[in-house]
């Protein structure tokens, strides 16, 4: 749904789709490549970061490279990778360095720290930026407007290179401190007295995660780099509660987003990449919300649904059973077969015939009863699960009242829902402890 | 250092004690909360630390665990500094101190308390897996082991990190709160886990809040309102007049309670 969305928005073509995945451009090889190196080094990190709840600190330092970026560009008067990596890197490292200075030097809480940082880097950055855009070698062929929202296509073997330097350099960190990493995340001090060096994790963390976001500047651009490590990572933590579980997804969900994005944007003609992809993967998001096993919209849902269905057939069962029974002038148990006339039981249950008709089919179709001849008919299936359910409801309703000494007229709304999701061991307890009082 | 070989090795005199605090002052943004303890813990005791809320027992319990930076004076674990004796000295932190939605499990947490054992980049192996098990066994959540821990009761939790502090397997214990927000059973099972790991020779710094059962549980008790207000076994230090130099006028019902304590022991 939302991928049509984005080829919508991208004016798409199918030449164009078969020459991107025909991998023939080298541009587009390089875009790829590039991607796949982003998508596992921030999907790694970012699950660190959300996990730290240093999401903002993430977003803070991708605005911050800009004055880097730009200051790169200036020294070296042309794109070249080297100094604006290491332009970026460093502006992104002092930033980290500011944040944590100004928080121990005042008051301010950490969130206005980054806000502040992140706002006056930018500024600086944006000032540099259209400065350099006058110059004569700042033209517009320099190809640094891109580093807004990102060009993937304009992503040279060079920098190639260096992204795949990087994306080593963050999966050995993180595969070597991964037991300090998860430590430090889930009990910081805890970690301190058993003697964990928590600073210098903290600060190999940042300074992964600086490298990341260096690297994502080509293909994302600085304002939007943030989602490449947030949003897969809060996607994937929706889905699991396993770590190793979550850093996969994590990478799964930034490269498939990085992928799918940058085929869109080809398509709509070399489009900015940054956008795509964060809608992509905020798409991707919005899947693992609604689908999330546990909390997810979509599961809550169908549980809700599946059990009020349930309910409702377990009620319609129960009302033939006891529509036969008072039909048996002598009461007691029916003899079998238990069955009563469409009318009567229409009569019993207040129900239009064909309202009731529509109830019955459910029960029809699992082979609990049979309709025949204006007669409903429990099949010996059906008799079974009847009187199970009747026992249940008189347990329930007993146990309220005598253990839980609630009033008769306040557990028949408590007996009408539990009957439905007694288990027999829960029921088989109860009884025991039912008899257990009467003896 | 050499030393000739006939010489009799020089045994200290006495044994230093697990925990030694020395004018102790630790602040909080320059206003200390802590003023000048001087104490020594003995040996194989549980010990309580009671106090009214903001007294500054988990700040003290951090301090030992030299999670804060101390203003003046000094700990020292086993007579040397805490840096050389982490090993000796495990945590049980206050159980709202972390994230309990942490994609980990209740296994995953245990196994946290033999990392210190284990030094940087090392990886846990099938033996400590199996001591972790036990470990949890012990706290009687052996069940639980694959459970997320975001599934668990508040006593589930505490068991947990319980667990993981007997994986850490030391000589000394510093607990914060351990029985805050239990139910009766816990509670119970609780201290019969620290009467074992006292027999075992262990000592235990416990922060404690009721005062109904804390003579029951403590064999000393360390009474604290900013400063030292008192320390020593239980019988002595557990007094009305104590109890009102620590609480001050707030403490009417407990030093009515505390009064009838000491009188049955009288
Ligand atoms: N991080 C902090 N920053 C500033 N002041 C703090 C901080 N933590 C604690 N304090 C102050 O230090 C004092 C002692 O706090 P502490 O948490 O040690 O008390 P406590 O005895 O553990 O209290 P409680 O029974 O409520 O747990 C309190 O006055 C508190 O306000
Ligand atoms: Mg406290």
């Amino acid at each position: 749904m939302n991928y049509s969305l984005v080829l919508l928005l991208a004016d798409g073509d199918w030449p164009q789709f078969v020459r991107f995945w025909s991998l023939r451009d080298p541009a587009v090889r390089a875009a790829l490549a590039g991607v796949l190196f982003l998508g596992v080094s921030s999907g790694l990190l970012g699950a660190f970061i959300v996990l730290r709840r240093l999401s903002l600190l993430g977003d803070s330092l991708g605005h911050a490279v800009l004055p880097g970026v730009c200051l790169g560009f200036l020294v070296a008067q042309a794109k070249d990778p080297r100094w604006i990596f290491g332009g970026a890197l460093a502006a992104a490292l002092v930033a980290s360095w500011l944040i944590t200075l100004i928080g121990r030097r005042s008051v301010l809480k950490p969130d206005a720290c980054m806000g502040l940082v992140m706002s006056g880097f930018f500024g600086i950055g944006y000032m540099l930026l259209t400065r350099i855009q006058q110059l004569p070698f700042g033209s517009r062929q320099s190809g640094l407007n891109q580093v807004l929202f990102g060009q993937a296509s304009a992503i040279s073997d060079r920098d190639l290179w260096f992204m795949g330097v990087a994306t080593l350099v963050i999966v050995l960190g993180v595969g070597l401190a991964y037991k300090e990493l998860t430590l430090t995340s889930f009990d910081e001090q805890f970690a301190a007295t058993i003697g964990v060096p928590t600073r210098t994790v903290h600060y190999l963390l940042m300074t992964l995660v600086a490298l990341s976001i260096v690297i994502s500047i080509q293909a994302v651009g600085v304002v939007l780099l943030s989602a490449m490590l947030i949003t897969p990572a809060a996607a994937a933590w929706l889905l699991t509660d396993r770590l190793p579980v979550m850093l996969l997804l994590s990478v799964l969900f930034a490269t498939a987003g990085g992928v799918l994005g940058l085929n869109a944007s080809f398509m709509g003609r070399n489009l900015p990449t940054g956008p795509f992809i964060v809608v992509t993967l905020s798409g991707i998001f919005a899947g693992a919300w609604c689908l999330a096993p546990q909390h997810g919209l979509l599961q809550r849902w169908l549980r809700r649904r599946r059990h009020r269905l349930r309910a409702q057939r377990e009620n319609v069962l129960k009302s033939i059973y006891l529509a036969a029974e008072a039909s048996q002038a002598a009461g007691g148990t029916p003899p079998a077969p238990i069955a009563v006339s469409l009318a009567r039981l229409a009569g019993y249950r207040d129900e239009s015939p064909p309202k009731l008709r529509a109830a019955l089919r459910p029960l029809v179709r699992r082979g609990l009863i049979d309709v025949a001849a204006e007669q409903v008919v429990l099949t010996p299936l059906g008799a079974e699960r009847a009187i199970e359910i009747i026992r249940n409801f008189r347990l329930w309703e007993r146990f309220l009242t005598e253990e839980a000494s609630l009033p008769v007229d306040h557990t028949q709304a408590g007996a009408e829902q539990l009957e439905h999701i007694l288990s027999p061991d829960l029921a088989r307890e109860l009884e025991a402890r039912l008899s257990d009082g009467k003896s | 250092m050499t030393r000739p070989a006939d010489d009799p090795p020089r045994e200290p005199a006495v044994h230093p004690p697990p925990i030694e605090v020395h004018d102790l002052t630790v602040s909080y943004d320059k206003k200390p909360v802590l003023w000048n303890i001087d104490v020594a813990f003995p040996e194989g005791q549980i010990i309580g630390v009671l106090g009214p809320n903001g007294a500054g027992k988990s700040t003290l319990i951090k301090a030992i665990m030299g999670l804060l930076p101390i203003e003046s004076g000094w700990v020292k674990i086993n007579g040397r500094p805490l840096a050389r004796e982490r090993r000796a000295v495990g945590y049980v932190p206050q159980r709202e101190s972390v994230d309990w939605d942490f994609p980990v499990t209740v296994a995953d947490v245990v196994l946290m308390g033999v990392y210190g054992r284990l030094g940087l980049f090392r990886r846990p192996g099938r033996a400590d897996r199996e001591f972790c098990a036990n470990c949890l066994e012990q706290v009687g959540m052996a069940t639980y082991a694959d459970r997320q821990i975001s599934q668990l009761s508040g006593g589930q939790r505490q068991r947990v990190f319980l667990a993981r502090a007997l994986a850490q397997d030391s000589r000394i214990y510093l607990m914060d709160e351990p029985f805050a927000g239990v139910d009766a059973a816990t509670e119970a099972a609780i201290i019969e886990l620290l009467r074992a790991m006292k027999r075992q020779g262990r000592t235990l710094l416990v922060v404690h809040h009721d005062l109904q059962t804390a003579p029951e549980y403590f064999d000393s008790m360390l009474m604290l309102n900013m400063r030292l207000v008192a320390f020593g076994p239980t019988r002595d230090v557990f007094t009305t007049q104590v109890l009102h130099k620590t609480y001050g006028g707030r403490l009417t019902i407990l030093s009515e309670a505390a009064e009838q304590v000491a009188g049955t022991r009288r």
